[in-house]
């Protein structure tokens, strides 16, 4: 359930909205949030068909929940919330993009990949350039293993690795 | 007696047992197979929409001297009418707009040809209720008239539940449909759009449906073998009217044919692409738009 859906939105993420996702900590929150813009698709309420926002969060009661509401929404009077996994204590998410400087926060942590892509665990809203990758880690209550996941999305940023042969 | 009712009872508490796991076995291996399914399927797309980008990157390289005579554009004729044949291209669909700005008197040709097409493609919700089509386009119309720009279709509120319900389903389309046997229906979607563009509907990259809506069956797969085939590279008012004779079919009216683009085939630079991709061990059928890289 928690794979295949968050596999669905984030295979699924609004790429005419400038940035489709981003990680973002909410006022009284402990860790950051994921939002997504992404496409819901076809839904017997039209307000949420197409477009719509989905924020990825820890609620209160320690589920692992996808919350989502209508996108063009000045007034957010109805969301809906759907609950990914019970008893989780935290999760990490890590994203695979294009290595800029200048938007390294101090709290990020930052893994090379190699001399181009690099793996961070914050996409902030200022980064435009969607990552084609994202790893999430979820820190069960009920076990010590963590569950791990990995998603890849249909983001334009090639990666391609190839090298030239001399002929 | 006694230990005839303790055997029968024991049998029933095993029976019931064995049915319970047996049945969560069954669920088991249905919610794995379908979930299997939406991975393959999921994979497919993303392969490719890799290939579809890696090929609109290498589109732009300028050819090195003597590879002058080989071209993307031929290499895609060459490989092209198996996609064809699975969707109807977002180039071949029709542009609802003009009606909405400018409205149905003054594009009749089009208003028509759009009652026509939900008519043909859309029968068990037509069967059930005289005049289905017009009532859903006229409803539809009007309130996209209220909606702001950059609206989807599915965004689309009708204001009448009940034909809310039935253009909810027509947008989703079935599982299964299959044109011949003339069973289920596909997605509305595939076949209106309501974009800013004056482009006219792309005939080589329609659907078969769509030309059976245009022409009639007979004519449509005569036309669409002729415009699939190697030789054929345009279509012109010509072809048409020799796809409509070769049928007895009168050929259609001057105002409908204005509406389709005629002339050389081309390939459209597109920022979305409809991608479907099919697990066919799952039945699992998946459908994204996908976004291509400006520029």
């Amino acid at each position: 359930m928690l794979q295949t859906r968050i596999q669905t939105v984030l295979g699924s993420l609004d790429m005419g909205v400038n940035p489709p996702l981003y990680t973002k900590r909410f006022e009284k929150e402990k860790q950051d949030s994921l939002v997504i813009i992404f496409d819901n698709g076809i839904d017997p309420d039209p307000n949420y068909s197409g477009s719509i926002m989905g924020r990825l969060f820890i609620d209160d009661k320690k589920n692992l929940t996808l919350a989502s509401w209508p996108l063009n929404e000045n007034k957010v009077t109805s969301w809906r919330t759907e609950i990914l996994l019970k008893n989780v204590k935290s999760f990490e998410l890590e994203f695979l993009e294009r290595k800029q400087s200048g938007n390294d926060s101090k709290k990020e942590v930052i893994k090379n990949v190699n001399k181009d892509y690099v793996w961070r665990s914050q996409h902030m809203q200022s980064q435009i350039e969607a990552p084609c990758m994202v790893r999430l880690k979820v820190q069960s209550n009920l076990s010590k293993k963590p569950l791990q996941f990995a998603f890849h999305l249909s983001t334009p940023l090639p990666l391609i690795t190839y090298e030239e042969m001399s002929l | 007696m006694n230990v005839l009712g303790l055997v029968f009872s024991l049998m029933l508490i095993l029976s019931y047992g064995f049915y319970a796991c047996w049945d969560k076995q069954v669920a088991s291996t249905k919610v794995r197979k379908t979930y299997l399914g939406h991975q393959k399927a999921n994979r497919k797309i993303l392969n490719s929409y890799q290939s579809l980008v890696y090929k609109n990157y290498r589109s732009t390289t300028k050819p090195s001297v003597g590879e002058e005579t080989f071209s993307i554009s031929k290499l895609k004729k060459e490989e092209q009418p198996t996609n064809y044949t699975q969707i109807n291209q977002s180039c071949a669909k029709i542009n609802l707009l003009p009606l909405i700005q400018e409205g149905k008197e003054n594009n009749q040709a089009l208003y028509d040809f759009t009652i026509h097409l939900i008519g043909s493609l859309y029968k068990p919700f037509c069967q059930g209720e005289k005049r289905f089509e017009h009532r859903l386009l006229d409803s539809l119309l009007k309130a996209a008239a209220y909606q702001k720009e950059d609206f989807s279709l599915e965004k689309i509120d009708l204001q009448d539940p009940t034909l809310q319900k039935k253009y909810y389903k027509m947008l989703k389309g079935t599982k299964n449909w299959d044109l011949t046997s003339k069973t289920g229906y596909p997605s509305l979607l595939d076949y209106i759009k309501i974009e800013t563009s004056t482009d006219k509907i792309c005939i080589f990259h329609a659907h078969i449906s769509l030309l059976n809506t245009l022409f009639g069956d007979k004519a449509a797969t005569f036309l669409y073998d002729e415009l699939h085939s190697k030789e054929t590279t345009a279509l012109t008012k010509e072809l048409i009217d020799t796809a409509c004779s070769h049928t007895h079919r009168i050929s259609p009216d001057p105002d409908l044919l204005d509406l389709l683009d005629l002339g050389p085939h081309h390939d459209h630079a597109e920022l979305k692409k409809t991608l479907v991709a099919e697990d066919k061990a799952s039945h699992v059928i998946l459908k994204k738009v996908v976004h291509f890289p400006k520029g």
